[in-house]
């Protein structure tokens, strides 16, 4: 955190340095809506799954849907995505709104994650499970979608480990699914220099809505099903807008009750 | 002439938009004891962003969760600002070397190299006073309104320039605005020391201790051989001399400071001389032994923990292991015995190191020591094995 290791960009780091105020916590996020930017204009695939068989329990599946994390961001005129607190708050509502929607529209038995009480025996194992799954989803994010650091891996194979049994609810549930979207909106002054530049035949970089969902097994760990997509249009402010996204995101699901005897 | 007409014409458009790219923030108000910004605002986004920083730090395993240590640290936050210490949420990360930061809701965070290299509370407290400025004059939002307005200037210059065909001139005006957000981002330091020294005064600590942390640190820098990394144009900070020879100076003018005297010395020994054991180790398995002989000597010139503090050196002698050091190591160690508090596995330390040089007897019972202090140590087994060996 600070990933330690948490200075460092942008070339802020010196020796000796007492507290840079930090921006590294503001500038890290908008690095994942870039990353996703990036990668996906780099080599444009859709989801992945897993080559293990999904194995699907008697009676309906259910699905462990996790808090979405939520940020929108103001594309300044220079570029930067600066992060929106009311914005935010909009679109975290908005989305987690839509991903109860499209899971009842799908006749998806969805189950919603409840943080436990802090003296929760589980709690700190429930942390740590959603930390690790943070990494893993970054990891094959780099692993499976940028060729420009390892080189392209083709399979999921992935895994949290057993230790994804901690998120269990005492109902039960078989899934997790974890859901991340970024939107940023060109502010006034942005809008203006992209005009200018188009004058002079320049193309300048747009905001744009990025989304990444990450479908773990609860019994093993394995992620079985990972997709992330970046596209310039969209709005999480609205709930239509929001619905879209999470319609897109989880456009090829494996586990809608229709889909599910591909498998 | 429909030549020089278009040249105007690009001219006057390049100025435009230099005045549009390049007008300047109002300066930032102090942020008020118990003020929350308005969710509406830039502010708001920083602190919403700060605020999940803040729960990854509440997970990481790096925590130092001894209540002590952080009831400490906290009341010389308080002691510091009674106004804002509400507001402000320390945590003192594992970690060596020397650094601590602020987010602008209000997360400090210290590390262990820091508080292992603080000589006493007034040098401690100086560095809090100096973070606790940061947050109280909101540089962050500065620092991002400026890095915004840079950029965003950059852009339309850029913009401007290609359009009056002069694109080529863009690396320099980049370079020249850059380097301007360092300097801004040097003036904050600069603000945060000057504030930091008057919290120290107001609360009654000796004002000279502040120029010694910079003073530490110069001497710790210069250790390294490689001492000329830290400054350049693009430096966040102003120079170590710099701010050790301002903070000097402003100690001797500052009102208040004949009756500032406090390093509350013996206090800060009971709570932080308990964890410099583990934070000396720490520190040298960095590697940087040069530097951390600098901190070890430092640390000596104040008469406490000599036991550990010697232990220690020897331990940085025998990693070196450059000449004469095994000697240097020796002597150490040996310096460190005549100590109350120096640690059992001192005699081990030396047991190996005859061992090494075939001291035989001199092994044997400096081991033998060891075990009569630690029977029970994990590795018992192989100093008995050792020791049978040897007899």
């Amino acid at each position: 955190m600070v990933k330690d290791t948490q200075t460092g960009r942008w070339g802020l780091s010196v020796s000796l340095k007492v507290a840079i105020p930090k921006l590294a916590a503001t500038i890290r996020s908008p690095l994942l809506l870039a990353a996703i930017a990036v990668l996906m204009a780099a080599c444009q695939h859709g989801p992945l799954k897993s080559n293990k068989e999904i194995v699907t329990p008697k009676g309906p599946v259910r699905i462990l849907v996790m808090p979405a994390d939520v940020t929108l961001y103001e594309m300044t005129t220079g570029g930067l995505s600066e992060p929106q607190a009311a914005w935010t708050k909009r679109g975290k509502v908005n989305v987690d709104r839509a991903l109860k929607k499209v899971m009842a529209d799908n006749k998806s038995k969805a189950v919603f994650y409840r943080e436990p009480n802090p003296d929760d025996p589980n709690a700190t194992r429930q942390i740590q499970v959603i930390a690790l799954q943070d990494a893993v989803a970054r990891t094959i994010l780099q692993a499976n979608y940028s060729r420009r650091n390892l080189g392209l891996k083709e399979e999921l194979d992935y895994s949290l480990g057993k230790h994804a049994q901690a998120l269990v609810p005492r109902g039960g549930a078989d899934y997790a699914v974890f859901v991340t979207l970024k939107d940023s909106f060109s502010s006034a002054g942005r809008q203006a220099a992209k005009f200018m530049a188009a004058l002079i035949g320049v193309r300048m970089q747009n905001a744009i809505q990025a989304g990444l969902a990450s479908l773990v097994d609860l019994r093993t760990g394995e992620v079985i099903w990972f997709n992330v997509y970046a596209k310039g249009i969209g709005d999480l402010r609205e709930p239509s807008g929001a619905i879209d996204a999470v319609k897109t995101l989880l456009a090829e699901f494996p586990l809608w009750p229709n889909t599910q005897d591909e498998f | 002439m429909a030549e020089h007409a278009r040249r105007i014409l690009k001219i006057g458009f390049f100025f435009t938009l230099l005045v549009a790219g390049g007008c300047q923030t109002a300066p930032v108000a102090n942020l008020k004891p118990g003020e929350r910004p308005n969710i509406e605002t830039t502010e708001a986004g920083l602190w919403m962003q700060a605020d999940r920083a803040e729960k990854k730090i509440q997970r990481s395993g790096n925590l130092v969760k001894h209540a002590g240590i952080n009831r400490y640290v906290r009341s010389i936050v308080c002691r510091l600002s009674p106004d804002y210490c509400e507001q402000i949420r320390v945590y003192i990360v594992d970690k060596p070397g020397f650094n601590a930061s602020m987010t602008p809701n209000g997360m400090m965070i210290v590390q262990s190299g820091l508080m292992l290299r603080a000589q006493n509370e007034a040098q401690l407290a100086f560095v809090l006073g100096h973070e606790m400025a940061h947050f109280i004059r909101r540089h962050t939002l500065q620092r991002w309104q400026t890095v915004k307005d840079t950029t965003g200037f950059l852009t339309i210059v850029s913009i401007a320039l290609g359009a009056s065909g002069l694109g080529g001139a863009s690396p320099m005006v980049g370079l020249m605005a850059t380097g301007g957000i360092f300097a801004n981002s040097r003036d904050n330091e600069r603000e945060a020391d000057g504030l930091g020294l008057a919290m120290i005064v107001k609360a009654g600590y000796e004002p000279q201790e502040a120029s010694k942390v910079w003073k530490h640190l110069l001497a710790e820098r210069r250790a390294m051989e490689d001492a000329d990394i830290g400054q350049s144009f693009f430096s966040t900070h102003p120079g170590s001399e710099e701010r050790m020879e301002t903070l000097s100076n402003l100690a001797k003018t500052i009102p208040g400071a004949e009756q500032a005297k406090n390093t509350n010395l013996t206090a800060f020994i009971e709570a932080v001389g308990p964890h410099r054991d583990h934070w000396l180790e720490r520190e040298l398995r960095l590697g940087k032994l040069d530097r951390t002989e600098v901190v070890i000597n430092n640390l000596l010139q104040q008469s406490k923990d000599l036991g550990v503090l010697h232990f220690y050196k020897g331990e940085l002698y025998r990693k070196r292991n450059t000449e004469s050091d095994f000697e240097k190591a020796i002597e150490a160690y040996s310096k460190a015995l005549t100590y109350p508090d120096s640690p059992p596995k001192t005699h081990r330390a030396l047991g190996f190191i005859y061992r090494k040089r075939g001291e035989t007897n001199k092994a044997h019972d400096s081991l033998n020591d060891y075990l009569k202090l630690q029977p029970r140590a994990d590795d018992h087994a192989m100093i008995r094995h050792y020791l049978e060996q040897s007899k």
